[in-house]
């Protein structure tokens, strides 16, 4: 009896310990689950949340009449979550055939070791890696036929250019993550670039997903489309004549270009060498855009500038006669040569038979102040703002260098040097009536609900030349194709106006070369009211070499396939619908693009499936 | 006191108490325990999400009639055989250490398996331990005041089992054997005087060895000192349980929508269930967690006043406390107010032979609630040891098995 409740008793002296220590484990409990509960929940959310990034559809480039020249379409790219995959030797011998991938290398991702420790020492395991990007449909289904564990796709886009090539410089292309890699692409990017989407997956403590959201928390948001000033008719006409010159006269490297000269709308450009932004690779030199970032010395071309001004500025007229030597100049002991030796020749000779002596002594006569201030209301110097990336500004000798020499040597293009482009905008001075344009690709940019949310409205920098200095000068310009150096692009339904351009190659030691030269020619036309200016520039072409031999049948031939294209007979108004809106019947392309709006770029997976 | 053992508890008797709080925090394990394993059981080699509650279930299964018996016959009849338990205890505890039979997981050797059933002897060896010493204790009462007739004894019984256990190596589950073992001493009626120099003497030295000789439990010491000195080596463990028990908050993410088992908390469906229950129930479901354990002990007590004799009594009291004891050190464990050590959570932990043998103890339990009830009508008889004797009983054994003690 005693013995019994001596043990009943001590035995609740035990429970009633018990009984405290549960007491202290529920306050315990209320510290560890109401009071840190905020903390906790975040940090065990933190560990085993992870955002999945929904990739935007980049918006599509557009040429002016809607048509596509670059576009992103859904495609998927295969992928491994590690903890997932069971066996990386058998699944790497798989996947291998079938993605073209060598087995090696692929075994190693699917171990999850970083590729920078294949020596076999146990570095940080990574959870996820990509085996192929942007994978074929016909890939991605046999892919799926494998059920291989841990494999697994992803929603992401490809930019596609179903052109190839066609202004490959203008467009550049994008990198594996849709990453503009310069030119149009990055000019636009800002536009063009969508907003990704976002959705949560849970993961294990080894990275496997446990849960995937179905919706995406925040939804992807496509890129607006840019439509271009660019015609990919003209286009089209631009390669082919530049290609024919190039097999002809085989140069280091060509370009052409053709701008409205009213709007500054640049309508085509090509360079070659040239590569195909869908593959993305290629050398350096090819992709350069050397429309905008190359100078040159732009030679010849540069005299009507010079002649203009002295109109302009009133120190003669086309008929004032200027002394050529015979030839042979002597200034300041260095002389001067013509290809052709002439006497007494007019300004407007001077300028069609391109005698660098006259050019020479055109320059004495307007002095190195007017000079400078031709070069810098002609746009010398600066940059065009066409907004390409890379553009290049080319070169003027500043004032506080500026040599006797100099004021000799400009005026027939040496001592300066000019991009493409900037050349190509000074001359539409003279088809516009005297205007310096500003050169531009974007037309408008359309929001994925088709809105215009910006337009680009053709800018009038400044007034260079007055209209009789104008008239004068595209009189001489005509001369120079009916008369002159530039024959060869002589048509016989279009009159053309234009400059041959022949400048000798500089080479290391600053010498100029007599084996290389660089060979251009600029017009527009119709002359009475230009549609379109032309450029074509050959460097080091091969047998031929002056400008009015070797670019100018290219130009001519461009000029009259895009007058003839753009359906203006000569005389007509000028067209513009690429930035009012407003496009008019001439042109049957256009006219479809009218009743129909432009055409939107395919959208079939803007979400993710 | 008389009016005290005859009132009912609210659940009915105490035995049904018991019985059906058995059920309630069994049934609860085995959903705790699939919604902690699934996404683990899955992902592993067998691919199937069940396989633990499969395996939690078969274990039950095998339980359920072996208990039964444990609860029908007379748990006055089985005490005859407290030595032998013992014996057959030290004797799958020797078993265990030798490295052909004892499997080897973790490095110590727990298990004796027999294809894919695994035993661990060290849970067999707590029941047989408490049976004995209660048994020991109750046969003479008196005996145990003296120190080298009773203490001696008891303490060289009690002793030789937590070597053993030790020497696996499972210092947890020793030290805990120790303590609980002591505590029923001490509640038949040792004497503190003879424990306390023991305690003081030999407490630290054995600490001061388990701490030099294992390592593990030196950082296990240290983690718990400063867990977050080492978040994901050592104090991993810990710091994700505070974590999954914080993520759960007031009223928990809801059954199976913790995230924490997802590899984040190791143990997740073994001793660190309770964590699992925390985040996925909340506090308020944690803490109704501790409140079935609390009413455990409460029927548990209730049995132990109702027990016809000492030995039902010391019993009863050793298993309550065993069972209890275990909960809260598990709890403490999970709640990071003691140093980490493996302690199943009763019932709700996954593991067959914890859950076997704590549904045989279960089964005394009842037993001695049940022969309480049974005799409580009928005023116990006087004597200190009631109406059984020790008297060795080879004659009754065929009628013990055989017969069914209840009306």
């Amino acid at each position: 009896m005693d013995h019994v409740s001596m043990c009943r008793r001590r035995a609740d002296w035990a429970f009633a310990l018990l009984g405290v220590v549960g007491l202290a484990l529920a306050a315990r409990l209320y510290s560890c689950q109401i009071s840190r509960h905020a903390e906790a929940r975040e940090t065990a959310a933190r560990q085993c949340t992870e955002k999945e990034v929904l990739p935007a559809q980049t918006g599509a480039l557009l040429d002016r009449c809607g048509r596509a020249i670059a576009i992103s379409v859904p495609v998927e790219s295969v992928c491994a979550e590690i903890p997932f995959v069971e066996d990386p030797d058998s699944t790497a011998h798989l996947l291998a055939p079938v993605l073209g991938l060598e087995v090696e290398p692929l075994r190693i991702d699917l171990t999850g070791r970083a590729p920078d420790d294949r020596g076999g020492v146990p570095g940080r395991s990574r959870k996820f890696v990509w085996i192929k990007r942007r994978v074929t449909a016909e890939e991605a289904h046999a892919v799926r036929l494998l059920r291989l564990p841990g494999i697994s796709f992803r929603d992401e886009f490809r930019r596609v250019y179903p052109n190839g090539s066609l202004a490959a410089h203008f467009l550049q292309g994008r990198g594996q993550d849709e990453q503009s890699s310069g030119g149009l692409e990055r000019a636009c990017d800002r536009w063009l670039r969508g907003t990704d989407g976002m959705r949560l997956v849970e993961r294990d403590a080894l990275g496997r997903t446990i849960v995937r959201e179905l919706d995406p928390r925040v939804k992807p948001l496509p890129g607006s489309d840019v439509t271009l000033t660019l015609d990919l008719v003209i286009q089209q006409i631009v390669e082919e004549e530049l290609d024919a010159a190039c097999a002809e006269f085989k140069p280091s490297c060509a370009m052409a270009i053709v701008i409205d000269p009213h709007t500054g709308e640049i309508l085509a450009g090509a360079v070659r060498p040239t590569f195909d932004p869908n593959t993305g690779n290629g050398p350096a030199e090819a992709r350069r855009n050397r429309l905008v970032t190359d100078p040159y010395e732009p030679g010849s071309t540069m005299k009507p500038f010079i002649a203009s001004w002295i109109f302009q500025n009133g120190l003669g007229s086309p008929a004032t006669r200027i002394n050529c030597m015979n030839g042979v100049f002597r200034y300041r002991g260095r002389t001067l040569h013509d290809h052709h030796p002439y006497g007494m020749l007019s300004i407007e000779e001077v300028i069609s038979k391109s005698s660098n002596i006259g050019a020479a002594q055109l320059g004495l006569r307007l002095e190195a102040a007017r000079l400078q201030d031709c070069l810098a209301a002609f746009g010398f110097g600066a940059p065009t703002g066409s907004g390409l990336p890379g553009e290049g500004r080319g070169k003027v000798t500043s004032p506080a260098r500026w040599s006797y020499y100099t004021t000799t040597s400009v005026p027939m293009g040496h001592e300066i040097n000019a991009t493409v482009l900037q050349l190509a905008r000074a001359y539409c001075v003279f088809a516009n009536g005297g205007d310096l344009i500003w050169p531009h690709l974007v037309a408008r940019v359309t929001d994925p609900e088709g809105r215009t949310t910006a337009r680009t409205t053709p800018t009038v920098l400044r007034r260079v030349l007055r209209p009789e200095t104008v008239r004068q000068m595209v009189a001489i310009m005509s001369k120079v194709v009916s008369e002159g150096t530039g024959t060869k692009a002589r048509l016989t339904d279009l009159a053309l106006a234009g400059k041959t351009g022949t400048a000798q190659k500089i080479d290391a030691n600053g010498q100029y070369r007599h084996d290389a030269h660089v060979s251009s020619f600029i017009a527009f036309a119709p002359v009475e009211d230009p549609r379109a200016l032309a450029l074509v520039l050959l460097d080091s072409p091969q047998g031929e070499y002056y400008g009015g031999t070797v670019a100018a049948p290219a130009c001519s031939r461009i000029l009259d396939r895009t007058v003839n294209y753009l359906a203006i007979p000569p005389g007509m108004n000028r067209m513009s619908e690429a930035t009012h809106g407003a496009p008019r019947d001439a042109h049957p392309v256009r006219a479809e693009v009218t009743r129909s709006g432009p055409p939107r770029s395919p959208r079939a997976g803007s979400g993710p499936r | 006191m008389e009016t005290s053992e005859r009132r009912e508890m609210w659940l009915g008797t105490p035995s049904r108490a018991i019985v059906a709080l058995t059920a309630v925090l069994t049934a609860l394990g085995l959903v705790l325990i699939f919604s902690s394993s699934y996404l683990v059981a899955a992902l592993g080699h067998s691919g199937n999400g069940y396989l633990f509650v499969e395996r939690q279930a078969a274990w039950l299964l095998l339980a359920l009639p072996v208990a039964w018996l444990a609860a029908k016959v007379d748990y006055r009849r089985l005490r005859r055989y407290d030595g032998a338990l013992l014996c057959l205890a030290y004797g799958c505890l020797a078993i265990v250490l030798v490295p052909v039979i004892g499997s080897q997981y973790n490095g110590a050797r727990r298990w004796i398996r027999f294809g894919a059933l695994g035993f661990q002897p060290t849970e067999f060896a707590k029941l047989a331990v408490i049976f004995f010493l209660a048994s020991f204790a109750a046969r003479d009462p008196e005996r145990l005041r003296d120190f080298r007739r009773g203490f001696l004894p008891a303490l060289a019984a009690l002793g030789a089992a937590c070597a053993l256990i030790a020497l696996e190596p499972d210092i947890g589950s020793a030290a805990f054997l120790a303590g609980v073992g002591l505590t029923l001493l001490l509640v038949a009626g040792l004497r503190a005087r003879h424990l306390l120099p023991l305690v003081l003497l030999v407490g630290p030295l054995a600490v001061a060895w388990v701490v030099w000789r294992h390592p593990h439990v030196r950082e296990r010491l240290l983690t718990f000192l400063d867990p977050s000195a080492d978040p994901l080596g050592g104090g991993h463990q810990i710091t994700q349980a505070l974590i999954a028990l914080g993520a759960g908050g007031p009223i928990g993410t809801g059954l199976g929508a913790g995230t924490q088992k997802w590899f984040f908390l190791p143990e997740r469906h073994t001793d660190f269930i309770f964590a699992v229950a925390g985040e996925e129930l909340g506090f308020f479901g944690a803490l109704a967690l501790l409140a079935l354990f609390a009413l455990f002990v409460v029927a548990g007590r209730a049995a132990l006043r109702r027990a016809p004799d000492l030995f039902g009594s010391l019993l009863a009291f050793g298993l309550v406390w065993m069972i209890g004891l275990q909960a809260a050190m598990n709890v403490a464990v999970v709640t990071a107010l003691v140093p980490t050590k493996g302690i199943p959570l009763p019932f709700l932990s996954y593991g067959g032979s914890p859950l076997f043998f704590t549904l045989i103890g279960v089964a005394l339990l009842v037993n001695v609630a049940r022969q309480g009830e049974q005799t409580a009508a009928p005023e116990p008889a006087g004597g200190p040891e009631g109406t059984i004797d020790t008297r060795p009983a080879g004659v009754d054994l065929p009628a013990a098995v055989g017969e069914p003690c209840v009306a």
